[in-house]
């Protein structure tokens, strides 16, 4: 359906619905990508349409694994749409991802108001680096704003709170985005326009907000997610203990033959004391019958070492 | 070699040698019987040792990431186009190729399924590398896309527009 003014048309939708989509922001698909970018983004041509896909996960963060470290930055990753916060090794969530997506955002709406992203650069005079360029990159979205195209009218405050230097005001869950966007449109038509239809047809209004990413240097509870091994779930507390539960009570797993698989992301694991004595014991939890387990981190951490 | 039949391989060298002697014959033999004990890749997780022959067939380069390359090639078991991310295993320890490795597998097994989440099709490991299958094989990817905007020779630009 073109769109009047953009001499292109159904892209935005597309585009747009990548947030509306957002995988990374529900709570049953919790993984962050962490290297956002038009490289890794794919338009697929289909018979059906157009369909946009993320690609490459290989410094992705799983929240799975509460313990992954948020400072880190020796991980390989796009300087030009990186995060303020993540260039200077700051906290970071959700929220930057949508600052990447924000970039991203900017660049599309750039070429879809006619400009080429080599004005783009050279407006904001620096190497392609967007984080150092926050004010150059409101007045070029100032430039780009025309009261006589809908959808660049919603997109462009949209794209100007996702570039926010201040992660705070920044989306941070399709809930978030949801508030900020989606549910201003109540035009049906705009709707069509800007989102794809199982994304008005399911519009997922219960995700829950992710929790921010702990920081590594206060470290509380870490949940190590057992891989898909008949309801063993391994707790690693801060108070030193793992706590295996095993939940199939028709078969009660015996001590030694607890297969536990931990995820293979590198825990945040507290220092062990050498000197402690090796100690386990075995209880049976009263309520569930359940069997609880409680390893001393010591004991566990070889273990882990070997799954891993 | 009669009463040897597909199942039975592959054969040992030390096999071979007793059945065959000529040392040409049983290397010929050994290399080639890996033709007929091809495994399907799409498996989500495939270990192969270095003899076994990975039922792929390149077809072209489609770039070149930080650690790993990604090729367009056809699966030989199911005649189907997908794309090939190869991670080559460093001989130098502590290079984050592995991980990178083990991250994607482990975000794209979770967010598997998702309209717009490349789709997982299996992964594997050999002596010397691991790699993904990921379908679909793209049209093009956004930045091209985004810098040559006003090129009408893009493939399926009508499509995507």
């Amino acid at each position: 359906m073109p769109v009047s003014g953009y001499g292109i048309h159904s892209c935005t939708p597309q585009y747009v619905t990548m947030t509306e989509d957002n995988p990374y922001c529900t709570d049953t698909r919790p993984v962050r990508h962490k290297d956002i970018k038009p490289q890794n983004i794919l338009i697929e041509a289909q018979e059906s349409g157009t369909n946009i896909l993320f690609t490459d996960f290989g410094i992705a963060v799983d929240f799975g694994d509460k313990t992954e470290s948020s400072k880190g930055t020796n991980l390989p990753r796009t300087e030009r749409y990186c995060a303020p916060e993540v260039a200077n090794g700051g906290h970071r969530d959700t929220r930057s991802d949508f600052w990447s997506l924000g970039c991203v955002f900017l660049e599309i709406m750039t070429v879809l108001k006619g400009r080429s992203l080599d004005r783009l650069g050279e407006h904001n005079g620096n190497d392609h680096i967007y984080y150092v360029s926050t004010p150059q990159m409101m007045s070029w979205l100032k430039q780009l704003e025309d009261t006589q195209d809908a959808i660049a009218s919603l997109v462009i405050p949209l794209i100007s709170s996702m570039v926010s230097k201040k992660a705070k005001t920044r989306p941070r869950s399709q809930e978030g985005f949801n508030t900020l966007f989606g549910n201003t449109i109540k035009e049906l038509e705009l709707r069509t326009q800007l989102f794809c239809q199982s994304c008005i047809d399911d519009p997922q209004p219960d995700v829950k907000v992710l929790e921010e990413e702990p920081v590594i240097e206060e470290p509380t509870v870490a949940t190590i997610q057992s891989k898909d091994v008949g309801g063993v779930q391994a707790t690693l507390l801060h108070d030193s203990a793992l706590v295996i539960t095993v939940r199939d009570l028709e078969t009660p797993v015996k001590e030694e033959e607890q297969d536990f698989s931990v995820s293979t992301s590198e825990p945040a694991m507290p220092s062990v004391d050498a000197e402690r004595p090796r100690h386990s014991s075995f209880s049976l939890d009263p309520i569930s019958s359940n069997r609880i387990q409680t390893y001393i981190v010591a004991d566990a951490i070889p273990e882990m070492r070997d799954e891993r | 070699m009669s009463g040897v039949k597909d199942h039975d391989l592959p054969l040992s060298v030390n096999v071979l040698r007793k059945v065959l002697g000529n040392p040409r014959d049983v290397k010929q033999f050994f290399e080639a019987q890996y033709m007929a004990t091809l495994k399907d890749l799409t498996a989500d997780f495939r270990k192969y040792d270095a003899h076994e022959l990975i039922p792929t067939r390149t077809i072209r380069s489609l770039g070149q990431g930080s650690y790993a390359h990604v090729y367009r090639v056809e699966l030989v078991l199911q005649k189907r186009e997908v794309a090939h991310k190869m991670f080559m295993r460093s001989t130098t320890a502590g290079s984050g190729r592995e991980d990178s490795f083990n991250t994607e597998m482990r975000s794209l097994r979770k967010l598997g399924g998702h309209r717009h989440i490349v789709e997982y099709l299996g992964a594997y490991q050999t002596p010397r590398s691991f790699g993904i299958l990921l379908s679909p094989v793209a049209t093009c990817g956004l930045s091209m896309f985004l810098r040559h905007s006003d090129d009408h020779d893009l493939p399926d630009r009508q499509g995507i527009l």
